[in-house]
């Protein structure tokens, strides 16, 4: 499993991680992937309401638009089929692009927006699309200061 | 030859069995231990969409050894707070993007000189412009659609009614460029349902109201105008994706705090229509319920009712410390669950179901008790024989976890009234059953 790497660690002399916030699967669609807009008390006072929902349902959309079912996806399957899955050496499916896609989409929200704010969102896959998990840094001042409940989320797996 | 023609009769079989299972939507085990014979499917979307999806689904990638070449986000402080400062404007993203944000100005007008503008035109002279007014609600009705195709005919209520707000929400956003307040201010003029808006509004300015007022008038003229245009700039789309959103949020906020109980709800209509027996439940109940809990709870008599919220109590003190660790969200089916008691009423699998399984989803919907998301699974999977004991309170299930007796127990006497038969002989079946299960008396 792939660690995420936010260089904090150096540069940790006054910004510490102090809680994270998780933002669920949302199933009244059924099974896609799709994830709750519901803006989580905790970030009350860390962003702005409208910013938040706007990166939820911009990700919803990718994800949407990553599963959906159409001559390309057909064509991909097909084309699997009948050369073993080898297809995949040489190309990329439409799925992995839009994954890519998500993830310059979270280094570019979390530059602009949310990392001014003290917040950083992790890419879901890293999670195996279950959350979306917002860690929450706290202004502590010096290095010597214990941070609050950080949590480790990689046990989780 | 014949020999080698008699092995194909079990793989035709299997090939038939799983061709049947596909059309149906359903898993060998749900097939197996008989989930589906009573009631419906709630995964199925008909024969045709289940083959496609089983068939045409794009190949989902595997999920390692993707991730390293990402570059590090530095994280340092002085952090920017809504409230106390003044709000920054925000970068439109790069071209892949669909949708982007919006740029917000402050209230002092105080511009990063750095922002970089969209294509949107300058701020509007104070008479509203109907063109753009007409493009705006144009906008969004094109995201109304897209966004809740889903939303049945027998609510198309809630769009209609606020079909004037979005369009002078809409208009606010250009002129005033204050993103925060668009969200509270929806919901001020969403009538239909004040309770919802409780947790909405933290703290809105009111300036916004009389212009947004004065504004009506205007846009009801524009609204009666037929036939949709289609929307130009980017910020006509995005601002109208935006108010929609805001303003469904109410709804989908509830709706989404019940990822179960469409499933259930829409048991009885068939899986089509998803969202109105949602919607209409959560709006009747939302000003009875609490916040935690707008699920409908009208088939249950009141004693279980009273020990289904005493019993989400400790749920709710869990939530807190169970929400802090990743992993507890994993782990809280196997800490609170009991899987010697979690015998469904068709189901024979001793283990309880994987957070987000079909299993879990199945489980958890059939019994209509859509708790919160992120914790629904240990009161769900408690509950899951309730609407069984409903209709013979006395007769309880030796399956049942004490812990629920208890509770239940405590407020049957305090309602024996409630009860068919008399108090004696009702506290003579508790004490009989409970005589089973524990030795000490608690009458």
């Amino acid at each position: 499993m792939a660690t995420e790497f936010h260089n904090l660690q150096e540069l940790r002399h006054s910004a510490s991680l102090a809680n994270k916030v998780f933002i669920q699967r949302d199933y009244t669609d059924g099974t896609v992937c799709k994830f709750q807009t519901k803006f989580p008390s905790e970030l009350d006072s860390r962003i702005e309401r409208t910013l938040f929902e706007d990166t939820v349902k911009t990700l919803n959309n990718y994800y949407a638009e990553a599963e959906k079912i159409g001559g390309q996806s057909y064509l991909e399957g097909c084309l699997a089929c009948l050369t073993v899955y080898l297809i995949f050496l040489c190309i990329e499916t439409r799925y992995e692009k839009v994954l890519k896609k998500i993830s310059r989409y979270i280094q570019e929200q979390n530059e602009k927006i949310y990392a001014p704010r003290g917040l950083l969102i992790t890419d879901p896959l890293e999670r195996g699309m279950r959350v979306i998990e917002i860690s929450v840094y706290e202004d502590r001042g010096s290095s010597g200061s214990s941070s609050g409940s950080s949590t480790t989320s990689s046990s989780g797996r | 030859m014949s020999v080698s023609g008699l092995f194909f009769i079990p793989v035709l079989g299997l090939a038939c069995f799983h061709l049947v299972l596909v059309a149906r939507g359903r898993t060998t085990n749900e097939q197996v231990t008989g989930k589906f014979q009573g009631g419906v499917n709630p995964f199925t979307r008909g024969c045709c969409l289940n083959l496609q999806s089983v068939l045409f689904s794009p190949i989902m990638p595997r999920y390692t050894g993707k991730l390293r070449d990402r570059l590090p986000v530095c994280v340092h402080p002085p952090f920017h707070h809504p409230e106390s400062q003044k709000l920054t404007p925000v970068k439109s993203s790069d071209n892949c993007v669909p949708s982007q944000t919006l740029p917000l100005k402050s209230l002092e007008e105080v511009d990063d000189p750095d922002s970089k503008s969209l294509s949107s035109p300058p701020p509007l002279p104070p008479k509203p412009d109907p063109v753009l007014l007409k493009n705006h609600l144009a906008a969004l009705e094109e995201s109304l659609l897209q966004s809740r195709a889903v939303m049945p005919s027998g609510h198309k209520i809630i769009p209609l009614q606020t079909s004037e707000s979005p369009t002078k929400v809409l208009y606010q956003v250009p002129r005033d460029q204050i993103g925060t307040r668009i969200s509270p201010l929806v919901p001020q003029e969403h009538a239909s349902d004040p309770s919802l808006l409780q947790s909405e509004n933290p703290g809105n300015s009111l300036t916004l109201n009389s212009r947004s007022l004065s504004l009506k008038h205007s846009h009801r003229r524009v609204a009666e105008t037929p036939g949709p245009h289609p929307s130009a700039s980017v910020l006509i789309s995005r601002s109208g994706s935006l108010s929609c959103d805001s303003l469904l949020r109410p709804v989908e906020r509830l709706g989404s705090q019940t990822p179960f109980l469409p499933m259930d709800s829409s048991l009885p209509r068939g899986p089509g229509c998803n969202c109105s027996p949602v919607f209409m439940n959560i709006s009747r109940h939302s000003p009875q319920h609490r916040e935690p809990s707008p699920v409908c709870y009208d088939s249950l008599a009141k004693p279980l009712m009273s020990s289904i919220q005493e019993r989400r109590e400790p749920d709710e003190k869990d939530k807190p410390l169970a929400l802090a660790p990743n992993s507890g969200i994993y782990d809280i089916p196997s800490r609170r669950s009991l899987p010697h008691d979690f015998r469904g009423p068709s189901s024979r699998g001793p283990t309880p179901p994987a957070y987000g399984s079909r299993e879990f989803l199945l489980s958890s919907a059939a019994y209509g008790y859509g708790c919160r998301s992120h914790l629904s699974s240990s009161s769900s999977s408690s509950l899951t024989r309730t609407p069984r004991t409903a209709s013979s309170p006395l007769h309880f299930n030796r399956s049942l976890s004490p812990s629920f007796y208890h509770s239940l127990d405590r407020h049957s006497q305090q309602l024996p009234s409630a009860l068919p038969s008399s108090s004696y002989g009702h506290q003579k079946a508790l004490a009989f059953i409970r005589g089973e299960e524990r030795p000490e008396p608690e009458l």
